[in-house]
């Protein structure tokens, strides 16, 4: 190993005659740093947006969300204390969401009532009910045009017989504060009432329907569900993965996507490396041969190339994962990246860099230089000593 | 004993409609120690005869010994390590590598034999050759003479039982012929290896032993 090296070491830092095999070597080199680079910056996007919008989702909804089809949910303390067996669950509270019509003043939305335990708020409610109103989220709030203490019409998900037939009952409602949750979806849609106080507000009883989970370990929440719907057969537990599944598998999605497209400026960085070895092969035949002519074997002389292109490979890369390490870190600091809380929940993209992404992308990169190695190498080693050393 | 012995040596090397006949069965045995030179007009087939010896170039027919060895049949990677160890070349252009320094051109066999003191043996035998002032020069900066007595060096570090030389003086004037030749002939005299030597020049030729000539693909005795 000690030759090969020592010899493809100084070809790859010495001046050269032919100053346009350097070239394409430094051109090699850069290519590899921006591919490397663009994939850690790409993918650090990806996570971080996947990251924070999984934080948010979890900070407004259960890691699992029970419900019962047939509508059994009467017995819901013994089912939470029940549920609350479990050594991996960690609180079940209940929930009741129905949906409604609020007017304001300058329109008329669609709202969904959040009928919420005073035992265990949300952290976005938490110590805001004060009295007997609605706690609504102030994006909503800006669209029917209110303000705290004024009052809503909303109708309710509940038939009345008028002179006109039957129509949804209506009720004022006094809009007691807002609350931003971080979660534009939540915030523009939801008005939350406490449970316990649903006739005092809405002058109707809104029964439980729902019963959130928290567990210890968000990620087994899967198996948890699985578990869970052993244990209880007439209920159905959705995981908080699945309740988004559409968004997150379309992040996963776009992740895939990202990598293979950009993993193409790699591949064309590493094009560039066959280009420079053959071309340095071609200008070292004499010198292969005076090698071979002191004892030096075929696989050394190949060593030599395959090294000096994983080094190219190597640098390259070393140089990408920091630069895009050093990237994402001041996008992220400096939130660079600003973009539409309305459509994507969040006001600039994060970034996270996952240390088991950057390593898979570095040995990519080295994977794909140590390939573009092979043919060069073995045309190297192909050289006849005898035909080299007379070659002019 | 013969330090290397040819027996039937032909070489043909294919063109389009038939073949070039370069060497037509050319016997050799030459004694350890001894130094023969071969000359011949160009394009006779003399460096074909010396890179066949020097396990470069295998023949079309015939057998290969130095030493107690058939090395005709010997693999490609037991021929590289039998070139490592007992067989040094020197070619009309030095053929040294650019990149390296002096002192790097001569460890190079040491380093391909995956010997330790490299440096010491290199340091040695450049200072046999008069080079030990140029050890970090690259070979660019040295005359043909200086790059000849390097590329002799290069030969003789790894202390080969046989020296084959392709025209070592044709490329240099006179004056740098005679030293390179009296520097030969010093080594060889102190180290005892066996010469070799294609040549056009018949002075050179003269200085040592038996001089055969190359023609018509036929090796033929012509003074001793």
């Amino acid at each position: 190993m000690k030759f090969p090296l020592f010899v493809a070491l100084r070809y790859l830092f010495s001046r050269r005659k032919q100053t346009f095999i350097s070239l394409i070597s430094a051109v090699s080199i850069l290519g590899i740093t921006i591919g490397v680079a663009s994939l850690v910056i790409a993918l650090a996007l990806i996570s971080g947006f996947h990251g924070e919008i999984q934080g948010k989702i979890l900070q407004v909804t259960s890691a699992i969300m029970a419900t019962a089809p047939e509508g059994g949910l009467r017995g819901w303390k013994q089912v939470c204390e029940k549920i609350e067996s479990f050594p991996f669950v960690k609180r079940a509270y209940p929930q009741a969401i129905y949906q409604a019509l609020a007017k304001g003043p300058i329109s008329i939305q669609g709202v969904m009532l959040r009928g919420i335990s005073l035992q265990s708020p949300p952290p976005w409610a938490r110590d805001r009910f004060r009295g007997k109103g609605l706690l609504m989220g102030e994006k909503l709030m800006e669209k029917l045009g209110v303000f705290p203490g004024d009052q809503v019409e909303i109708y309710l998900p509940r038939l009345e017989l008028t002179p006109f037939g039957a129509m949804p009952k209506a009720r004022r409602v006094l809009v007691e504060a807002g609350f931003s949750s971080g979660l534009f979806v939540l915030d523009s849609t939801s008005a939350a009432f406490p449970l316990e106080r649903s006739k005092e507000i809405l002058g109707e009883d809104f029964p439980v329907n729902y019963i959130n989970i928290d567990v210890y370990d968000i990620y087994r929440a899967e198996e948890y569900s699985r578990k869970l719907e052993k244990a209880f057969p007439d209920f159905v537990f959705t995981p908080w993965s699945e309740i988004n599944r559409t968004l997150f598998e379309s992040l996963k999605l776009e992740k895939k996507v990202i990598f293979l497209v950009i993993a193409l400026i790699v591949v064309v960085a590493a094009l560039n490396i066959v280009a420079s070895l053959v071309l340095l092969v071609m200008e070292k035949i004499k010198d292969i041969g005076i090698l071979m002519s002191m004892g030096a074997k075929k696989r050394e002389i190949s060593m030599i190339f395959m090294l000096q292109g994983t080094l190219i490979g190597l640098i390259g890369t070393l140089l990408g994962e920091a630069l895009g390490i050093l990237v994402s870190l001041l996008a992220n600091h400096f939130r660079l990246i600003r973009i539409p809380p309305d459509i994507y929940q969040l006001d600039h993209v994060p970034f996270q860099v996952k240390p088991l992404e950057a390593l898979g992308v570095g040995l990519f990169a080295l994977a794909v230089s140590f390939l573009s190695t092979l043919y060069p190498s073995r045309k190297a080693a192909s050289i006849d000593p005898s035909e080299a050393i007379r070659y002019e | 004993m013969s330090e290397v012995r040819l027996e039937g040596i032909k070489k043909y090397y294919p063109y389009p409609g038939g073949w070039v006949r370069v060497l037509e069965g050319v016997d050799l045995e030459v004694k350890e120690g001894e130094t023969v030179s071969i000359m011949g007009p160009s394009g006779s087939g003399k460096t074909t005869l010396l890179h066949i010896i020097g396990t470069l170039l295998r023949p079309t027919h015939g057998r290969v010994f130095i030493g107690e060895r058939e090395i005709s049949a010997l693999s490609d990677q037991e021929l590289a390590l039998f070139r490592a160890h007992h067989i040094g070349f020197v070619f009309q252009f030095h053929h040294l590598l650019p990149e390296f320094t002096v002192l790097e051109n001569v460890m190079m066999p040491l380093i391909i034999r995956g010997e330790k003191d490299e440096e010491v043996k290199a340091r040695k035998i450049l200072e046999m050759v008069g080079m030990s002032h140029r050890l970090e020069f690259k070979p660019s900066q040295l005359s043909g003479g200086e790059k000849q007595r390097v590329a002799l060096a290069r030969a003789l570090v790894g202390e080969p039982k046989l020296l084959l030389a392709d025209e070592p003086t044709g490329n240099l004037d006179w004056d740098s012929s005679h030293k390179l030749i009296e520097l030969l002939s010093r080594l060889q005299s102190r180290l005892g290896f066996t010469l070799i030597l294609v040549t056009h020049n018949r002075e050179l030729a003269k200085k040592w032993g038996k001089i055969y000539l190359l023609e018509r693909g036929n090796l033929r005795c012509y003074t001793s």
